[in-house]
């Protein structure tokens, strides 16, 4: 007998990619400022 | 009533309507954890400083000694990939997942014993041995997932996921070092604690993944319409023993092979390289920023070029990143001869983002010729060559630099050369992606062959 179907709320999703998404754009961030030096002339 | 274990393959099988798009995050999860691997350079002064604290003491550790880490970390990583990957492909990608984690952050633990007890032994032993079996078992675990999630998309899939070890430096990097600082006395650098840190938050970061992982019903696409239709239906199937009988691996191995050694090169040369080329215009702190605009577009080129890969086919690709790619090698002494550094600046951008493409790129490519029934395990194996290109390609720069010193060979004319030789490299991985063909169908399983 097949599992009766179950869906997904848009909340869950919005979470799940919150959790990963969060700490990869602060990631980005801080070398994105850091690449900016490249362009920035003392 | 049997006893089904919650990492059990049966037990992480999607219920009736699950939606694709949770399996990215959960891949993403562990892609993110074990790509601090190419972060690990902040730790190389601290660790040569343990007992002197502020400076190296002839007792301490040194640089060389401390790289080494790295080295072997990347070692295990394609000997665990290959070593593991049948096993991961039999026990499914959460039970595989939560070995990744459970290695990964042990690893950060063991290595901060090491450190306390100044064995550098154990410290390579925690981070190299058994984190680096983490990392392998990791980067290849959520692969075979998504392939079967995304059989419309397979490029984009593995491309979302691959960019987050790209993006797990970018994360790794500030993270150890603001926890450096705050753990940092004066009677200590703060590694250690940062060590044991780094080491509980991957693991937990990693339970999340191992939490949401699913795989598709197999029935999923006639029941419910949850998977798409395979863009290759009627690709063959091949195991990971047979695959590696077939030349079709062996030409791909080069082409990984090339493609990563040339990368590797000009990313290790690189802060140097804009230096000398631009003196006095361009400074070192500029020079690492370029350094950090190159991850950058890494990262972008993983995405990018993987999802482009669905539309115009994976050989093409290849065929881009070769051909392309040697052109802007070729391209490089040019822009330094006209002084722009901006055209010298997006050169090198565009061949990093070919660089990460390659590694997002393959599992896919890996997925047209030798279908997904093993195709974890087949990748597994393929990045034997990235492991090999791991030590081949700093070998290569280094020695070449060394030989035009010992000539007295001008830094920027010394450039010149290195980077045709790089061209070339990639010229001999553009005619290995050339032979590239459909597999025979004498190595399909019997039940895809019929």
């Amino acid at each position: 007998m097949p599992t009766p179907q179950k869906t997904i709320s848009p909340f869950r999703l919005v979470l799940a990619w919150m959790v990963v998404g969060i700490p990869l754009v602060w990631g980005i961030w801080n070398t994105f400022q850091k690449a900016l030096a490249l362009f920035i002339t003392k | 009533m049997t006893r089904r274990s919650f990492l059990d393959r049966e037990h992480s099988i999607a219920p009736l309507g699950y939606n694709r798009w949770l399996v990215p995050p959960a891949a993403l999860a562990i892609h993110l954890s074990v790509g601090q691997a190419y972060a690990f350079s902040v730790f190389n002064i601290p660790l040569t400083r343990q007992l002197g604290i502020t400076r190296s003491t002839p007792e301490d550790w040194s640089l060389p000694q401390v790289s080494l880490l790295f080295s072997l970390a990347i070692v295990f990583l394609g000997l665990s990939a290959a070593v593991f990957g049948k096993w991961l492909e039999r026990v499914g990608p959460r039970k595989a997942m939560f070995a990744s984690a459970l290695c990964f952050g042990s690893g950060f633990l063991i290595a901060a014993l090491g450190i306390t007890l100044h064995q550098l032994w154990l410290v390579a032993l925690g981070y190299g041995v058994v984190g680096g079996i983490g990392l392998g078992l990791g980067y290849i675990s959520p692969v075979s997932t998504l392939l079967k999630w995304f059989p419309d998309r397979p490029g984009m899939a593995t491309g979302m996921a691959i960019m987050g070890f790209g993006g797990g430096a970018m994360i790794g990097s500030p993270l150890a070092t603001n926890l450096m600082l705050s753990y940092r006395s004066a009677t200590s650098t703060g590694v250690v604690p940062t060590f044991v840190t780094m080491g509980v938050i991957y693991m937990a970061f990693m339970m999340f993944g191992v939490f949401t992982i699913r795989l598709p019903r197999p029935d999923a696409q006639t029941i419910d319409g949850t998977l798409k239709p395979d863009s290759m239906p009627n690709r063959g199937q091949v195991t990971a023993d047979e695959a590696i009988r077939t030349p079709q691996f062996w030409f791909l191995w080069i082409a990984l092979f090339v493609n990563v050694t040339a990368g590797i090169a000009l990313l290790s040369q690189a802060s140097p390289m804009i230096q000398e080329i631009f003196r006095p215009k361009v400074s070192e702190s500029a020079a690492a920023g370029f350094v950090g605009l190159l991850s950058l577009f890494n990262l972008a080129g993983r995405f990018l070029w993987s999802s482009f890969s669905d539309y115009i086919g994976r050989r093409r690709v290849y065929a881009i990143y070769f051909a392309f790619g040697a052109v802007l090698y070729l391209l490089l002494p040019s822009t330094g001869k006209v002084g722009s550094v901006p055209l010298f600046v997006l050169d090198c951008a565009l061949i990093m983002s070919m660089y990460g493409g390659g590694f997002a790129t393959i599992p896919a490519y890996l997925r047209d010729m030798f279908g997904t029934i093993q195709v974890g395990a087949i990748h597994g194996r393929l990045l034997t060559a990235w492991s090999m290109a791991g030590i081949c390609g700093p070998l290569l720069i280094s020695q070449l630099r060394e030989i035009q010193k010992r000539q007295g060979i001008f830094p920027t004319e010394a450039y010149n050369t290195t980077l045709l030789i790089l061209a070339g490299l990639l010229l001999l991985g553009f005619f290995s992606n050339l032979l590239v063909h459909a597999v025979d169908p004498k190595h399909y399983t019997p039940e895809s062959a019929s």
